[in-house]
């Protein structure tokens, strides 16, 4: 009977934990938003941010996260939700953030992870806030293997500009995962020390080896008549780690497996 | 010194800046003897000769309808920029890049033309019932602050965190990177508003009696008024829809040159557009030669130029402004 008894107490200990958990998640942060649709129960997320609804910007897949509603960014539209975990990013602006402490909302704030160390120690993070340490863990192993399959020794040059200009630069994420596919990022050789725009006439003067480029339709015709080899990019996949780090190695990869 | 004289120095200070916009950069390229097939062979041809033919056209045009306003207006203050005319342009080009145009560069040109003839004919208008010099440039300056937040709006609307970029990128004003397609846009309706602005100098010289001695020598105010709005709105609103916004030409460069081509209103047209092709060819130059690895924005780097020098202008010469 005793062991009963313990068995007992285990289950009511679990249940209290399930309870425990958040119900009414809110996020402000399309980062956060993507790694929610994949750890947390769909019924304790309230409302992810709008950026996730749209197209062009959204980290996690439209389809999935279009199930869940969306806000524009204001305090009303969070506090309206009576969220009891609330996501934020460095970028939420201070009177916001005043009005949700007033309120007594617990916040945690996440960044834009800079290294894959970052992106998987963020993942856990925002796991366990939400109750789901061990579907977080879970999805790390998956990003890791995925990463794993992806890893290419022998690395090939190549340089990152998106069509804008954009070169995500030494220290950013994108370099890390190029890094990680066998891709070496010659961003440095055009001098950049971080992430900045590059024009067109250094990066005719100097042809990369292979461009990989968002828009890979819209290439400058002087790089057209350069002969510059080109790979197109999701630009989206880029934009915060997480989950979008699988499909992110996995193209990449594909492009230094791709013929010269 | 004699016209002949200035505008064979100022046409020669031109073909040498344009040199100099051909050669400058983070590489130093000569533009003759390039073996055909070179990265450097095709820098110049696609990159810096339509660049260089580009702040050589825009230039002019800037430097040109500022003389032309100055004389119009009877007012050293006025400027396309000062008068709210480019940011009128460069609202009606956001509005286009806004609406997802920006594939289509006549449209959005169009749509920056658009801006700057509605401007110019407001102010026009009202230039025709107060001849009050100071009402004139406030409401320029209301116009031109109408605009910017009409921009802040869309930027605010913008559907999404690239196309905002694009926006504000764009509004910093630069010819980096711009080619061949924009050079033919802006130069057919850049010649034409140069045209229209040419045919202005004589009513211009009449004008400066004040506006009923000009209609006793027979000038056509009307017409006048019309080819000055025509004139500035094309060209300044082509202009702005290929580059953003790029201030100050319009207002230093006669002011520069009026010491030398005398007080004539007719007689500082030419001299200015000259003027304004080397200020922007030069300053095209020197932010292409900006240490790092990006590039200065030109019309970040005219205002750095251009504000401080004009302001130096005042303090020297306090009876500038009436």
């Amino acid at each position: 009977m005793r062991s009963f008894k313990v068995i007992a107490a285990l289950i009511a200990l679990w249940a209290g934990a399930a309870d425990a958990r958040p119900q009414r998640i809110v996020s402000m942060n399309p980062c956060v938003d993507a790694v929610l649709l994949e750890v947390a129960d769909a019924g304790q997320i309230a409302a992810i941010s709008h950026w996730s609804h749209d197209p062009a910007g959204t980290s996690a897949p439209l389809e999935q996260a279009r199930r869940f509603p969306a806000h524009g960014g204001t305090a009303e539209e969070v506090i309206a939700r009576r969220p009891d975990l609330l996501f934020i990013s460095p970028y939420t602006p201070m009177a916001t953030r005043e009005a949700f402490r007033r309120l007594g909302i617990p916040m945690v704030s996440m960044g834009v992870p800079a290294t894959i160390a970052d992106s998987l120690a963020q993942v856990r993070q925002v796991a366990d806030a939400a109750g789901q340490g061990v579907r977080g863990e879970a999805l790390v192993r998956r990003i890791e293997a995925a990463l794993v399959q992806a890893h290419r020794p022998q690395p090939r040059p190549a340089l990152m500009r998106m069509a804008s200009g954009l070169v995500p630069g030494p220290g950013s994420l994108s370099e890390a995962l190029m890094a990680n596919s066998g891709l070496r990022s010659v961003a440095a050789d055009y001098g950049f020390a971080h992430a900045g725009l590059l024009t067109l006439e250094p990066l005719a003067l100097k042809p990369p080896p292979l461009l990989i480029t968002d828009r890979p339709e819209a290439v400058p015709p002087v790089l057209k008549r350069l002969r510059v080899p080109v790979a197109g990019f999701d630009r989206r996949l880029l934009n915060c780690g997480g989950p979008s780090l699988i499909p992110a190695a996995k193209q990449l990869a594909a492009i230094r497996d791709s013929r010269p | 010194m004699r016209r002949a004289q200035l505008i064979a120095l100022l046409a020669l200070g031109t073909v040498a800046t344009f040199l100099l916009s051909l050669m400058a950069g983070k590489v130093w390229i000569a533009p003759w003897g390039l073996a055909a097939g070179t990265p450097e062979a095709l820098v110049m041809a696609e990159l810096r000769l339509p660049r260089a033919l580009l702040g050589l056209v825009i230039g002019a045009m800037l430097g040109a309808s500022g003389a032309v306003l100055q004389g119009y207006l009877r007012n050293p203050l006025a400027d396309a920029g000062v008068l709210g005319v480019s940011a009128n342009a460069a609202f009606g080009a956001v509005l286009a890049l806004f609406l997802g145009l920006s594939a289509t560069p006549l449209l959005v040109a169009a749509f920056g033309m658009g801006g700057a003839v509605a401007a110019m004919a407001l102010l026009a208008l009202l230039a025709g019932r107060s001849a009050s010099a100071t009402g004139f440039v406030l409401a320029g300056v209301v116009l031109s602050s109408l605009a910017a937040a009409l921009t802040a709006l869309l930027i605010s609307l913008a559907p999404n965190p690239f196309a905002l970029e694009e926006i504000v990128t764009w509004l910093m004003g630069a010819l980096t990177d711009r080619g061949w397609p924009q050079l033919w846009v802006v130069t057919p309706f850049a010649a034409l508003g140069l045209g229209l602005l040419m045919l202005t100098g004589r009513a211009l010289d009449a004008l400066a009696l004040g506006e009923a001695a000009a209609r006793s020598l027979g000038v056509d105010l009307r017409a006048t008024r019309w080819l000055v709005i025509a004139g500035t709105g094309l060209g300044v609103g082509a202009a702005v829809s290929v580059t953003g916004v790029v201030g100050f030409v319009g207002l230093i460069v006669p002011h520069l040159l009026r010491p030398f081509a005398g007080e004539r209103p007719s007689a500082l047209i030419l001299p200015s557009a000259l003027g304004g092709a080397i200020l922007l060819l030069l300053a095209d130059s020197l932010v292409r030669l900006s240490p790092g690895a990006g590039e200065l924005k030109l019309g970040i780097a005219m205002a750095l130029l251009g504000a401080p020098f004009f302001l130096w202008l005042l303090w020297r010469k306090r009876e500038l402004i009436p």
